[in-house]
């Protein structure tokens, strides 16, 4: 290239290249000196490397801090054993469970429920767990609904209906039943959603009955944080969340989109 | 420096050459970094938050021996296969619901639930959206997430002079995306 250049063809390949690496610092010694002098002769390269500068400004300036649920959530999972960490426990027998950080979890997970099943309050404690999958896509057939289900029993899309936007999932198995947990967020608070396979599961003993938009519900608290089951079409739901209320649990719970959430 | 990973107590080294293991503590710095680059890939910083999370949950999972002081290149790799599997995902549900469509297409949602993604945020990201993959990758590698182009190459699997050649035509088109009416 010359200095009347400015209408000429690209640069070629090696000069793109030194470009690149001389707009961001990278390009030292004798061939940045080289390279220099032929910009300070060239408009085209002149506006080339300024295009350069011009982008790699706009991309380092970037502003787009973690939101503060992910980092939340990761942290989570880095104090945490991963379900996948976990599985691969209980596939092993269980003999490293001992030693896992949440001990008292896993040994949930690991071993039979007294009653010679899950219970509700087990299956409540997955909600307060970290999500090891992506989000599922929304239905398109029904934006009421995720792609995820249980048995033939779909989530539900909660978002728009109640803002409560879906960030993630995971897959256990508790007591040789497989369950999904879907987990939603909303102004900072979380909520768990557990769909379990296989019958039905009793209520807790001391759970407050209650009957919603025609769908009977179970309310009970453990360790202040509020729980509500239900049955969908012979399948055991457990909606649970710290610092979200039993009213709040119940109006998502009894939820069917206008026919459109199966139950 | 120990560690306690799975169970297992963990020697980490740091001495540049020798095996290590990845830092989870170390790799837990690299969250803004690694959402912002996701951004990039993504265009949606929506999806940019499943990635990040998806890529952390296998790393923290499965970690790796590395041998260089590259925790960010390992975990940008990290997050590059989390986006390709997304990808294929996504291609595999479009063809079952509507017979195709190309995943490579990027749906750019930068509104979220944070409001505070500037115009000026929303433009670049729309602008890196527009970018072919390739030039896409280079760029988000190198100019957001701040990887050296010898770090960016092992990370995208490419040589050396392909990251730079890629990452120049990249930041031209989004300079000329830039350039206001």
């Amino acid at each position: 290239m010359t200095g009347d250049d400015s209408h000429s063809t690209p640069p070629d390949e090696r000069t793109e290249r030194e470009l690149a690496a001389l707009a961001d610092g990278s390009l030292q010694g004798a061939r940045r000196e080289a390279l220099e002098a032929r910009v300070a002769a060239s408009p085209a390269l002149r506006a080339a490397l300024e295009r350069q500068r011009s982008a790699l400004a706009a991309l380092r300036g970037l502003d787009l801090p973690a939101p503060h649920g992910l980092r939340q959530r990761i942290e989570a999972e880095r104090r945490g054993p991963s379900g996948a960490v976990r599985r691969q426990r209980l596939a092993i027998g269980g003999a490293l469970a001992g030693v896992a950080a949440t001990i008292a979890l896993t040994a949930v997970l690991v071993l039979p429920s007294s009653a010679g099943g899950p219970t509700v309050v087990e299956a409540a404690q997955l909600s307060v767990l970290p999500a090891t999958e992506l989000s599922a896509p929304v239905d398109p057939a029904n934006p009421k609904l995720l792609e995820a289900e249980v048995e033939g029993v779909p989530f539900p899309n909660l978002g728009s209906e109640f803002a409560w936007k879906q960030v993630g999932r995971r897959t256990d198995e508790l007591d040789g039943r497989r369950t999904q947990t879907v987990f939603y967020e909303r102004d900072g608070q979380r909520i768990g959603y557990v769909i379990l396979s296989g019958d039905p599961i009793d209520p807790p003993a001391n759970a407050t009955r209650t009957t919603q938009n025609g769908v009977d519900l179970n309310s009970t608290t453990d360790g202040g944080q509020a729980i509500v089951t239900w049955l969908r079409d012979g399948r055991t739901c457990v909606l649970s969340g710290r610092h979200v209320s039993a009213k709040d649990l119940r109006e998502v719970a009894s939820w069917k989109g206008d026919g459109a959430v199966p139950f | 420096m120990e560690g306690r990973w799975g169970g297992a107590v963990l020697i980490f080294l740091s001495v540049e050459g020798e095996e290590r293991q990845l830092d989870p503590e170390a790799a837990s710095d690299h969250i803004d970094t690694l959402f912002r680059t996701a951004c990039a890939m993504s265009g949606s910083p929506d999806l940019a938050e499943d990635l990040v999370q998806e890529t952390y949950v296998k790393v923290l999972a499965r970690p790796r021996l590395l041998r260089r002081d590259d925790d960010l290149g390992y975990m940008i790799k990290a997050l590059r296969n989390t986006w390709y599997s997304h990808l294929r995902d996504e291609r595999k549900r479009r063809e079952a619901t509507t017979g195709g469509g190309d995943a490579n297409e990027l749906n750019v949602s930068t509104t979220r639930a944070d409001p505070e993604a500037s115009y000026e945020t929303t433009e670049v990201l729309e602008a890196v959206a527009e970018l072919p993959p390739q030039y896409r990758e280079a760029v988000a590698a190198v100019d957001v997430a701040g990887l050296s182009y010898a770090e960016a190459a092992r990370a995208l699997g490419v040589r050396q002079g392909t990251v730079m050649s890629r990452l120049y035509r990249g930041r031209e088109q989004v300079a000329q995306a830039l350039i206001p009416d």
